[in-house]
């Protein structure tokens, strides 16, 4: 799966955010030709496009209970088959892919509107700033994987809010770090002297000359971040910690069928599918874009 | 040259660590409603029945009549000295309880260790020394199908298929290794299953990566050129400084899993700390939730702290720097 | 005469790339007798490195392809073996040094387990008497402390002690033959001449025979008995020591020979070479040389020379040879 690169040596830095912009546009040129990227980016459209138009794909009403017709397997009436109150599987998947993305967009951009500065600032400011916004983002990363949010929740309680706020939390640190280390190596190059001699404010540098250089390692992250917020909302809404009942929600719905396993093992099978087809696009897309702007970058 | 790496580390860990247990702190004292009943788990339509009298006997009995920077600091102190206070619902301390249920949960993370590693490196091993063949492509298959399948649903679809269908499995229950191996392995076997995916699927990646990278080394040509048969080549040579640098990654994993493990106990009702902070959380134990929160949190920063200090003991060009 | 060591007859080797077929090696021939010194000497990328990996099997075989030629090897030939048989041989009958003595130990391994490695393997020794035997080695090739040494790790040494090393590993079975790949281009120039030093007393001492691989004319000249020039994978010239240097026949080895600077040539140009190797996946018709030899003429530019005997027992692949 060897990646044709970009030269290193761009990379490195620029002052202009047009250039920046341009090598990105160069960018999508390359994943195109990486057939496993196209397939996550095909995905992720997908299910983008879903979420969007979920009453036109949807076939059925995903509220609509029908205990009569419950745990049915997949038929020509319900293409997936029934839930545990005879709600259609695949309508109340088609749905689920819009909380999901909803869900997943506030999480990310909250994520990225706070821990973009903080990074920005740490990196610039330097050293007793830079310890303590350091500090905190490494107490954030202490709680492994989905605990912090699962901690979140069970103190603020579940529905949409708490959840923004738990998963927007846990992403702010992987940005802050991103944005922190490029500021960092940017920080002593000639453009930055040279602006800074010729006026410019510190604010405009960092915004302008030096920022425009994480775009690229930011898109990744945000690939593999809207992964993660996805799977943790799924999670926590499979504990009950997250969305109540009856939103259509994908990891409720595996969590409504658990007692029903043994009558209708396909009712778990099918919103469990979706989720791991997502997050596999995400994937995908984010590994492709990272093997065109750094192919030696171990996942970590 | 080591111990002043360790000091170190363990200075930097010192600020993250108050910073960590101060988020715990105010976790629980950000919960809507009145702390006072929140943290004795009172019903808040029994508010009334309590006289005034008593409820400012209720709050000084639990220190939340001090301002909030002294109540930090009690309840640090106690932390410090192993008093997590009461359950809620039996009554008993929280470090007993949590003591006893954390062997469950170590076993369950070393057992999953054990299975994502000899899933992981004979995968990423043939996935390297077979490159671009259907094997290779296999291992990627795993990795990333492995990657993207939510823990819970893996569990749900294995216990479908080997509790429900064939019957070779038992879904939940529980046994000491110690008491009742063979028992113990029998449950164990499938939450241990997910687990050990869950750290297999990027492990197999890397140590694909690692050995590609490996074989290209001088070295191994010399190894070639000594006439030593594949087989040692491969694993003495290639494989022995691929783990050096999987052993991060392996440890990286592990901490991760005991984030996650909380999930795979609550699907299979293991007896472990996560399930415990779950139930708490049902039951509005909050401080039960509070103490393992904080456990879970601190094992996970200590155990990559041991991961980086285990590395760099290992790479022994690195212990001279 | 005996029978020669090694022959290598009409060796060609090919490599499929995405580019296209690289003709790395080109129907080379040479022999070699017990005990003989025998250099190759050539540009990079001349095939030089290819021919002697080719001797011990160590072509990838994918991408490359030996579509034609004979190694023999006391008799027996080398490219007909098993993968399992080549293993008994490599290390044991036949032993390589390579060029980067700073790489080619594996770095998580103490020099004396590599070292032992080759006892325990070829000829089954436990790990006291391997480590016996790894100790006296060390000290034949004039490391201090050989006791303390076997338990360093590489990163611990210095170039020229790891390339000590690894002379040591080559020479642990006692090998028939020595594949030298310019193992003294990467180290110091005072280095270079103890290294030098130390193969040629060795050689003498094991009764070897050595192939000393270099882009150095200077280097081969001390150390070989009879040198093989090549060039864009082909054997231009293949003469004994005394001959290839007073009477040079190919008009790469005459120009070679020309272009090494000298105390005389202060303040004159250095001569070089015309021009820059030819494409190896489209190389030119007829000899390789032709565009950028003097003496070019239209037999050269259309068929391509043979490696023959021309004057003495010299050979070259030339049709106008000599001054």
């Amino acid at each position: 799966m060897k990646q044709e690169a970009l030269p290193r040596e761009e990379w490195t830095g620029t002052d202009k955010a047009s250039s920046a912009l341009a090598r990105l546009v160069d960018a999508f040129r390359v994943i195109a030709r990486n057939r496993l990227a196209l397939f996550g980016l095909f995905i992720v459209c997908t299910g983008i496009l879903t979420a969007i138009f979920a009453p036109y794909l949807a076939t059925h009403d995903p509220y609509e209970i029908n205990i009569a017709n419950r745990l049915k397997s997949p038929s020509l009436n319900h293409w997936l088959g029934t839930d545990f109150l005879g709600r259609d599987t695949y309508s109340r998947i088609v749905f689920g892919a819009r909380t999901a993305f909803e869900i997943a967009s506030g999480a990310v951009f909250l994520g990225a509107i706070i821990g973009i500065p903080l990074g920005a600032v740490a990196g610039f400011a330097g050293r007793w700033v830079d310890s303590t916004i350091m500090r905190f983002m490494d107490a954030i990363m202490a709680f492994p994987g989905r605990l912090l949010a699962i901690a979140l929740v069970a103190s603020a309680g579940g529905g949409f809010a708490s959840l923004y706020i738990a998963l927007g939390l846990s992403a702010i640190p992987s940005n802050a770090r991103i944005v922190r280390s490029t500021v960092l190596s940017q920080k002593e190059r000639e453009y930055v002297e040279a602006a800074r001699i010729s006026g410019e404010s510190d604010f405009h540098i960092l915004f302008f000359q030096v920022l425009p250089n994480c775009l690229s390692p930011l898109l990744v992250r945000l690939s593999l971040e809207f992964a993660h917020a996805i799977l943790a909302e799924s999670s926590l809404s499979f504990l009950g910690l997250g969305l109540p009942p009856p939103t259509a929600s994908w990891g409720l719905m595996l969590k409504e069928v658990t007692p029903f396993l043994q009558l209708q093992p396909m009712a778990a099978f099918f919103p469990g599918l979706t989720i791991t087809l997502i997050i596999l696009g995400f994937n995908l897309l984010g590994d492709g874009l990272r093997d065109i702007f750094d192919p030696r970058q171990y996942e970590r | 040259m080591i111990l002043r790496y360790v000091v170190r580390r363990l200075l930097q860990l010192i600020p993250v660590l108050v910073l960590v247990s101060l988020a715990v702190f105010l976790l629980v004292r950000a919960i809507p409603g009145d702390p006072v009943l929140v943290m004795l788990g009172i019903d808040p339509d029994a508010r009334s029945r309590i006289s005034e009298e008593q409820y400012r006997a209720l709050q000084h009995q639990i220190g939340l009549d001090q301002p909030i920077y002294v109540q930090y600091l009690n309840w640090a102190d106690k932390i410090i000295h192993g008093d997590f206070g009461l359950s809620l619902a039996s009554r008993r301390p929280i470090f007993e309880i949590i003591f006893e249920r954390y062997p469950a949960t170590l076993y369950l993370a070393v057992t999953a260790l054990l299975v994502g590693i000899v899933i992981a490196v004979p995968a990423g091993v043939i996935a390297a020394i077979r490159q671009n063949t259907r094997l290779d492509y296999a291992a990627m298959a795993f990795a990333l199908g492995g990657v993207a399948m939510p823990d819970f649903w893996l569990a749900l679809m294995l216990i479908v298929l080997f509790s429900l269908k064939l019957g070779w499995l038992p879904a939940i229950g529980y046994a000491s290794p110690l008491e009742n191996p063979l028992l113990f392995l029998q449950h164990a076997m499938l939450p241990a299953l997910v687990m050990g995916t869950e750290l297999a699927a990027p492990l197999t990646r890397y140590v694909r990566a690692e050995m590609l990278e490996q074989l290209r080394q001088d070295y191994v040509r010399t190894a070639w050129a000594k006439g030593l048969p594949a087989r040692m080549v491969i694993v003495k040579h290639a494989l022995r400084n691929s783990l050096i640098a999987a052993v991060t990654v392996v440890g990286l994993q592990t901490a991760r899993l005991l984030g996650g493990a909380t999930i795979i106990e609550t699907v299979f009702s293991w007896p472990g700390v996560g399930r415990l902070l779950i139930d708490g959380i049902y039951a509005r134990d909050y401080p039960i939730v509070q103490g393992a929160v904080l456990l879970i949190a601190m094992t996970y920063v200590f155990i990559n702290l041991i991961v980086d200090i285990f590395y760099k003991w290992l790479d022994p060009r690195i212990k001279l720097e | 005469m005996n029978a020669p060591l090694l022959e290598v007859k009409n060796l060609t080797v090919r490599f499929r790339l995405k580019r296209g077929i690289l003709n790395a090696v080109q129907d080379v021939s040479f022999s070699l007798q017990e005990s003989e010194t025998f250099g190759i000497v050539g540009e990079t990328g001349c095939g030089k490195t290819v021919t002697s990996l080719s001797i011990l099997g160590l072509i990838p075989c994918p991408p490359g392809e030996i579509t034609s030629g004979e190694i023999l090897f006391e008799g027996e030939n080398l490219l007909k073996k098993s993968p399992r048989e080549m293993e008994k041989i490599r290390g044991r009958r036949i032993a390589m040094i390579f060029q980067e003595p700073m790489t080619s130990l594996n770095p998580s391994l103490t020099i004396g387990d590599q070292i032992a490695e080759c006892y325990r393997v070829h000829m089954a020794y436990s790990k006291k008497v391997a480590l016996d035997f790894t100790e006296q080695m060390l000290s034949l090739v004039r490391l201090p402390s050989p006791k303390t040494m076997v338990h360093c790790y590489p990163h611990e040494l210095s170039g020229g002690m790891r390339q000590r090393v690894m002379i040591a590993m080559a020479l642990a079975c006692q090998p028939k033959l020595l594949i030298a790949d310019e193992p003294t281009t990467a180290l110091d120039v005072t280095v270079q001449a103890q290294i030098l030093e130390l193969l040629k007393e060795l050689q003498a001492k094991l009764k070897m025979a050595l192939i000393f691989i270099s882009h150095n004319l200077a280097v081969v000249a001390r150390l070989c008995d009879r040198i093989g020039v090549m060039y864009a994978g082909s054997m231009v010239e293949l003469a004994d020591k005394k001959s290839l240097f007073t009477d040079p026949l190919h008009p790469y080895t005459r120009a070679l020979l020309n272009a090494i600077p000298s105390p005389e040539l202060r303040d004159k140009t250095l001569n070089a070479i015309p021009g820059t190797v030819c494409n190896l996946f489209e190389p030119p018709p007829g000899c390789k040389f032709h565009p950028r030899c003097s003496k070019a003429k239209e037999i050269c530019k259309t068929e391509a020379p043979v490696l023959e005997l021309k004057s003495g027992k010299n050979l070259t692949a030339c049709y106008f040879p000599g001054a």
